[in-house]
């Protein structure tokens, strides 16, 4: 359980981050990252804790004009922290169901570098398969998938820069 | 990691807080009867206005409905908030304000004796025009906010429009029968938000 004072003291830094202040974001998101893993403990794979951290961050950043300073930040937090851990854990298990689906349908033996990279593609989570599915291999630019997505440009970018990391990743694993 | 809280951190921007439920509720009904007013200044008030106005039931029941516009309305907001609270409260005000107009329909329209004739669906037709402009505001409050229980919230959202287009009829539909209250007005009130509840989860995505 969280004690008060850090209780506080996130209260604080995100009062000034919704002030503008970057210091004190800074210092607010390195604070949450250690804390999404505990909150998630037991209920989330080890391997999916990265993307976890990613998805509440960014929630939180989104969020961030909802969070009023006359009630508990620990609140407002763990209720956005618990809704992504929902949402991720109910797109793994989509995704295990879906890829699952698409291994009987192609009955898929030796893939070549092609079919293996649309597989991974495939893994990605919804947004993420979304923005690279439109930026690259549909060939729109990034300021057309914003508004195709109803997104802002800089939050196109991130989607984008976490698929590259995540592609990356289970590349490494694949090989 | 770094990189990705780094292109947060160039995101940031000082923001504006959303305003409180109560007060972001007394927006959306003044905005409502608005809507109301100018759609009765274009199809005429009913008929039989003011011999209806004055009754005692006609008022009660437009109390009704706007008290339960204004449960719904906020505890749909206050929903759409993180941590704002439990929810359980909100949710239950939720539940009861469906049934609380249903029930004194039931309650004080005694002529069972009629039997359900031609179907009306120009009542219909109104209520679903007056809940989908009614909806462009609403939603759009709702959008500006972070729901993390999008069911409820897309359940209390609904209906807080179709109840607005219910009240609309108050001042229009002159039919004061059982049957046509209960089919063309109450009813869609209540159907339309569950009808809909596939898509609140990617309507409040976020």
């Amino acid at each position: 359980m969280i004690k008060f004072e850090k209780d506080k003291l996130l209260e604080t830094l995100m009062i000034k981050a919704q002030a503008g202040d970057m210091l004190a974001y800074r210092e607010l998101l390195d604070q949450l990252s250690v804390l999404i893993p505990k909150l998630a403990r037991n209920r989330v794979p080890a391997d999916m804790l990265d993307d976890l951290i990613q998805e509440v961050l960014f929630s939180v950043h989104k969020a961030r004009h909802t969070y009023d300073p006359c009630r508990s930040f620990f609140a407002w937090f763990c209720a956005i922290n618990d809704f992504r851990v929902n949402d991720i854990l109910r797109q793994k298990y989509r995704h295990s169901k879906k890829i699952i689906k698409i291994t009987e349908e192609r009955n898929v033996e030796d893939p070549d570098n092609h079919e293996r990279l649309y597989e991974i593609i495939e893994q990605l989570p919804e947004k993420q398969r979304e923005v690279i599915t439109r930026l690259k291999l549909q060939g729109y630019s990034i300021s057309e998938v914003a508004e195709k997505m109803s997104l802002s440009v800089a939050a196109v970018k991130m989607i984008a820069h976490r698929s590259y990391e995540k592609i990356r990743m289970l590349l490494k694993e694949n090989i | 990691m770094r990189s990705f809280k780094e292109s947060l951190i160039a995101d940031l921007k000082p923001i504006e807080r959303i305003k409180s439920p109560a007060k972001q509720f007394i927006t959306f009904l003044l905005v409502a009867l608005l809507i109301i007013i100018m759609l009765i200044l274009v199809m005429q008030p009913r008929e039989n206005n003011l011999s209806f106005y004055t009754r005692t039931s006609y008022l009660f029941e437009l109390l009704l409905i706007i008290a339960t516009m204004a449960l719904v309305g906020v505890s749909t907001l206050r929903l759409s908030i993180p941590g704002y609270s439990t929810g359980k409260v909100e949710k239950s005000l939720i539940l009861i304000s469906y049934l609380m107009w249903p029930v004194f329909v039931f309650v004080t329209y005694p002529e069972v004796n009629e039997t359900f004739k031609d179907p009306d669906y120009y009542c219909l037709i109104i209520l679903s025009l007056i809940s989908v402009v009614v909806a462009f505001v609403f939603f759009r409050q709702i959008l500006k906010r972070a729901p993390t229980t999008p069911i409820w919230v897309g359940l209390g959202s609904t209906l807080i429009c179709t109840i607005t287009g219910a009240l609309a009829l108050q001042f229009i539909c002159p039919k004061i029968s059982f049957f046509h209250v209960f089919f063309w007005h109450v009813l869609p009130v209540i159907l339309i938000p569950i009808v809909l509840i596939g898509l609140y989860k990617k309507i409040f995505k976020w």
